[in-house]
């Protein structure tokens, strides 16, 4: 029998329904249009797309973002390590320690780093690392993620370490445990999942920032450079100079890169997610 | 070192608050002391004063003495002391990222009651057989705790408080969140263990106190109302709020 | 709480009203009466102690019952152990009464236990005792346990008497050896009165 009720209630499921696949219309759009057109400049090229330099603007080789490819990696696995441990030091400290003054100071510093625009951060890293060094250099790229990531890393290992119940932090001390084994045998692995997560924000992130590159890292395209003090390019600033040209091809290789990020993203959200355990409460 | 548990004129402040007034009470060797009253009257607070839990309240201010085993509570260490306390909560929290078999060993490992895999072995077994589970989890030593009824990780949670071997073991409303049949076996198992341990339980059922207690202290709002032989205090109470206690009407 | 124990103290209430009933149709035996008056006293002896058995059994069960449900402690526990006691100790006075009713009827019709010397006044002493146990009972207080001490001293000592007698011959007659056996029926009908006062005394 069909009340006005049940009506009201098929009404409304449709509407949530259709509400929240529209919210992930974008999303896919923007998946797919990337798919779409990276997937052809990827074919077009080949293997050589991840190992050669970008060609010049009217050649028909399609070349490669290899400098690209391996700046953004570079820069991000050298500041990862960097923000995680400080912000993780960091966030134990004032879980630990909620009514310390250098505890409520960080928090303070910790907001405030967090709203200033990443393009000042890139301009204040240039004055402070680049000037003095009279050149461009990964190091300095690295400087500029971490203080632009640290804010970040520190609110979501914070949430994680206080979103593990009281009730476990009080079964570790009434065994004996003293405070810090407590956050290393305890507190730690129980957010595990929430830290593990956090880190892999924090890396998705610093893969896709570009306006704190824009200053600090050189954009050097013609090959790849070890030493941390050279220049170096990533994928985001590659992709932000190619799009802008009038050339079709570097715009083509441009949509190339997005795939490459793209792809790199899902690689690393997947396997991470299959590979840490979630403790169940 | 007359009594397990001695304390003289406790009182306890929280954000001024006055909580606990002016308690005394002294606990025996090898027998179950119960801290009764009803809901809110400050028992829980007292339990935790005991083994310094009270310490992770923010503005708590203690006056009074304390003595625990022949040592002053409130000038020890809180986590060398903790050692010789072991502690069963109202809700079980059994660590939820380790194995049974490893929520109970962390504790016997930690406080040097056994190293080897076979020593470890045997304090695991042993604590579990105390605590009336090791026939449940025998076969599933390696599984989670998740996979425990509420009744069965309490006893898990009892079973990682024995397995340090501890002199004084402190109970806080332990079968306040289980099923009837849970809660008996619980109590069976805390007053097996009366030789090997000194216990206090704390607990907001006359019954309950009445089944497992060997002396009683009731508190109501803070202030201790009766305390005595569990004898004497369920048979000829002399406070009319202990009658009434004990008649379920407070 | 309170309802049900009111409930339960007011069925023992009722068990004594018929005690006091038998012990003075008892008493009446004591005294020359004519065969169909003692014929009468005997059958009403006798139906109203079953009744009262089959009363205090239910009684207990009900108390158990109370105890089981309510699991009472402190005074309230106490009291469903005295009511337990008591309600024994008024069943059994029913009883001895009924043995003093079956020896006079086998004396009759030639003789009466009003035949036997000193029985008679040792009866009496008993009734009081009996009387002042059970207007403690409807109090709850052992307000006369003094007079039933001392009553108690008296019949033993009666009772003393009687034994050292009999003793020291080596046959006795009839009534004498029938008076020695009502005198130990008397004489537990006081013990159980006393009784009765002790277990008052103990809920205090």
């Amino acid at each position: 029998m069909y009340s006005s009720r049940r009506i009201k209630d098929r009404l409304f499921i449709a509407f949530i329904a259709s509400v929240s696949i529209l919210s992930l219309v974008p999303l896919f759009h923007i998946m797919i249009a990337i798919a779409v057109n990276g997937v052809q400049v990827i074919a077009k090229a080949g293997l050589r797309f991840f190992t050669d330099t970008p060609p010049a603007p009217l050649s028909r080789d399609v070349g490669g973002i290899a400098p690209a490819l391996f700046g953004s990696f570079y820069i991000t696995l050298v500041s990862l390590p960097i923000t995680v441990v400080l912000a993780l030091l960091a966030s134990i400290l004032s879980t630990e320690f909620p009514s310390n003054i250098i505890s409520r100071a960080v928090d303070v510093l910790s907001r405030s780093l967090a709203s200033v625009p990443t393009i000042v951060v890139s301009m204040v890293v240039y004055t402070t690392v680049v000037v003095p060094m009279r050149g461009f250099s990964a190091l300095a790229g690295v400087i500029a993620l971490s203080l632009i990531s640290l804010p970040y890393a520190y609110t979501a290992f914070s949430t994680a370490l206080r979103s593990v119940p009281q009730i476990y932090r009080e079964a570790a001390y009434s065994i004996g445990m003293d405070r810090w084994r407590t956050v290393r045998r305890v507190l730690l692995p129980v957010s595990r999942r929430i830290i593990v997560t956090g880190i892999l924000m924090v890396f998705a992130r610093a893969m896709g920032e570009t306006a704190a590159l824009l200053f600090t890292v050189g954009r050097y395209r013609m090959g790849i450079n070890i030493d941390i003090r050279a220049p170096t390019d990533a994928i985001p600033l590659l992709i932000f100079d190619f799009i802008t040209t009038p050339f079709k091809l570097y715009q083509e290789i441009a949509w190339g890169a997005a795939l490459v990020l793209l792809a790199a993203y899902l690689a690393i959200f997947v396997s991470v997610k299959v590979a840490v355990k979630e403790v169940r409460l | 070192m007359m009594y397990a548990v001695e304390i003289e004129n406790l009182n306890l402040y929280i954000d001024g608050r006055h909580i606990l007034k002016n308690i005394s009470m002294n606990v025996s060797y090898n027998t179950i002391h119960v801290i009764m009253g009803p809901s809110g009257s400050g028992k829980t607070t007292l339990l935790r004063t005991i083994n310094r839990l009270i310490d992770l309240v923010p503005n708590a201010r203690i006056t009074g003495r304390i003595a625990v085993l022949g040592r002053d509570v409130l000038s020890s260490d809180p986590y060398i002391l903790r050692r010789d306390i072991g502690m069963v909560f109202q809700i079980p929290n059994p660590f939820p990222h380790m194995t049974i078999y490893e929520n109970v060993a962390i504790s016997a490992r930690l406080n040097g009651i056994a190293r080897s895999r076979r020593e470890l072995d045997e304090v695991v077994r042993w604590a579990l057989e105390k605590a009336m589970l090791w026939e449940e989890v025998r076969d599933r030593l390696n599984k989670y705790p998740h996979e425990l009824s509420g009744g069965q990780k309490q006893r898990l949670c009892l079973a990682r408080a024995l397995a340090m071997k501890p002199k004084l073991l402190l109970l806080d409303e332990p079968t306040a969140n289980i099923d009837p049949i849970n809660a008996r076996r619980l109590e069976d198992a805390i007053v097996s263990l009366k030789d090997e341990v000194t216990i206090i339980m704390v607990t907001h059922s006359p019954h309950q106190a009445a089944r497992v207690a060997d002396s009683v202290t009731l508190i109501y709002d803070g202030y201790i109302i009766e305390q005595g032989p569990a004898q004497v205090v369920f048979l000829h109470p002399s406070n009319e709020y202990t009658a009434k206690f004990l008649r379920g009407e407070i | 709480m309170a309802a049900e124990l009111e409930r339960l103290k007011s069925i023992i209430l009722h068990m004594a009203s018929h005690i006091r009933d038998i012990v003075s149709k008892t008493s009446k035996l004591f005294k020359e009466i004519d065969m169909d008056s003692r014929r009468g006293i005997w059958e009403e002896i006798d139906s109203t102690s079953a009744m009262l058995d089959r009363i205090r059994k239910e009684f207990v069960n009900e108390v158990l019952v109370f105890m089981a449900r309510r699991q009472p402690l402190g005074k309230e526990l106490l009291i469903s152990h005295t009511l337990i006691s008591i309600a024994y100790d008024v069943y059994r006075i029913s009883r001895y009464c009924r043995e003093i009713a079956r020896i006079d009827s086998v004396l009759a019709p030639q003789f009466s236990v009003a035949n036997i010397r000193v029985v008679g006044d040792a009866f009496e002493e008993a009734t009081r005792a009996v009387e002042r146990a059970l207007d403690d009972l409807v109090r709850l207080k052992p307000t006369n346990e003094n007079i039933v001490v001392e009553i108690d001293g008296r019949v033993d000592k009666l009772y003393n008497t009687l034994l050292v007698d009999v003793s020291s011959r080596d046959s006795v007659d009839r009534m004498t050896a029938l008076g020695i056996l009502v005198m130990r029926h008397i004489e537990r009908i006081v013990d159980h009165a006393n009784y009765i006062e002790r277990y008052l005394k103990d809920l205090e």
